[in-house]
C-alpha cells in the first residue's frame, strides 16, 4: 500500500500565536440568536477568561521585551508572569468546577 | 492596579520595594567603585551618594484605611555632605596648594553594611512575594 505524506496543510495549527489560528485576547461574544440572558456566573466566567488573556499578554510581552534586551527588570518580568501563572491556574479550577457540575448532572437518574 | 484590594496589589507593592533596593544597590556599587575616586566632572572628589525613599500613594482615588497603603519610590538621590578624608601627599595630581588631597568620603565598611542590609531587604520583597503567591495558590485550593 502507497504511503502519501501528510500535508502540512491539512494539519489545524494548536499554536494561537502562529498563522492567526486563535487570536488571543478576543473572547467569543454570546451567542446573540438565543432567547436567555447569560447567567451571572456566565459573565463572571467570561470577565475572568478575559482578564486572564489580558495577563497573559502582559506577561508575554514582559518575557519578550526581558529576552530582547529591550528591559533588565528581572523582578517585574517575574512578577508578570507569575501573575498570569496565578490568574491561569484559577480559571483552570473554575472550569473543572463547571465541568464537574455538569457531569454531576449527567449522572443524575431520572 | 486601579483597585486598592486588588488581588495583586500587594505584589505591586513589594516589587516597588524590589526596585528601590534595586537603586540603592546601584548607588552602594557606585560609592564603592569611586571609593578612591579624587576627579570628578564637577571637580574635586567623589561624594558619597544616597538614595533618598519616598512612600508613593497605591491609588489615589482611595479612602479611609486604604488611603495609607503605598507603594516607595526613590524621591532623589542626594551627595553626603560629610568631608572627605584629607592625605598629604604633594607629588599627587590632584594635590591642593598645601599639598593635600580630598578622598571621598566613603567608609567601605560601611557601604558593606548597607550592601547587606539592601540585600536583606530584596530577600524580604521577594518573601513577601512568595508570600501572597502561596495564599494566592492556597485559596484556589479551597472546596477542590
Amino acid at each position: 500500500m502507497a504511503i502519501s505524506p501528510v500535508n502540512p496543510g491539512s494539519v489545524p495549527l494548536l499554536s494561537p500565536h502562529i498563522d492567526g489560528g486563535v487570536e488571543l485576547g478576543k473572547v467569543a461574544p454570546f451567542d446573540e440568536q438565543r432567547d436567555t440572558e447569560p447567567s451571572a456566573f456566565e459573565k463572571l466566567f467570561a470577565s475572568t477568561v478575559a482578564s486572564t488573556n489580558e495577563r497573559l499578554q502582559t506577561a508575554d510581552a514582559a518575557a519578550k521585551d526581558f529576552a530582547s534586551g529591550k528591559t533588565d527588570d528581572i523582578h517585574g518580568t517575574m512578577i508578570a508572569v507569575t501573575e498570569a501563572d496565578i490568574q491561569l491556574r484559577l480559571l483552570g479550577t473554575m472550569k473543572n468546577k463547571v465541568v464537574e457540575a455538569f457531569y454531576e448532572l449527567w449522572r443524575m437518574q431520572i | 492596579m486601579s483597585n486598592t484590594l486588588g488581588a495583586f496589589s500587594a505584589m505591586d507593592i513589594a516589587a516597588s520595594g524590589l526596585s528601590a533596593e534595586r537603586v540603592r544597590m546601584n548607588t552602594i556599587a557606585s560609592n564603592l567603585a569611586n571609593a578612591k575616586t579624587t576627579r570628578t566632572a564637577e571637580g574635586g572628589a567623589f561624594r558619597r551618594m544616597d538614595p533618598i525613599f519616598r512612600a508613593e500613594a497605591l491609588d489615589e482615588s482611595a479612602t479611609g484605611n486604604m488611603s495609607g497603603i503605598s507603594k516607595v519610590s526613590v524621591g532623589r538621590i542626594v551627595r553626603d555632605p560629610r568631608q572627605g578624608m584629607l592625605v598629604h601627599d604633594p607629588q599627587h595630581p590632584d594635590a591642593n596648594a598645601q599639598g593635600y588631597v580630598e578622598y571621598p568620603n566613603i567608609d567601605v565598611v560601611e557601604e558593606m553594611v548597607n550592601m547587606i542590609t539592601a540585600s536583606r531587604a530584596y530577600e524580604a520583597g521577594v518573601s513577601s512575594i512568595e508570600s501572597i503567591k502561596g495564599m494566592a495558590s492556597a485559596a484556589i485550593k479551597i472546596g477542590g
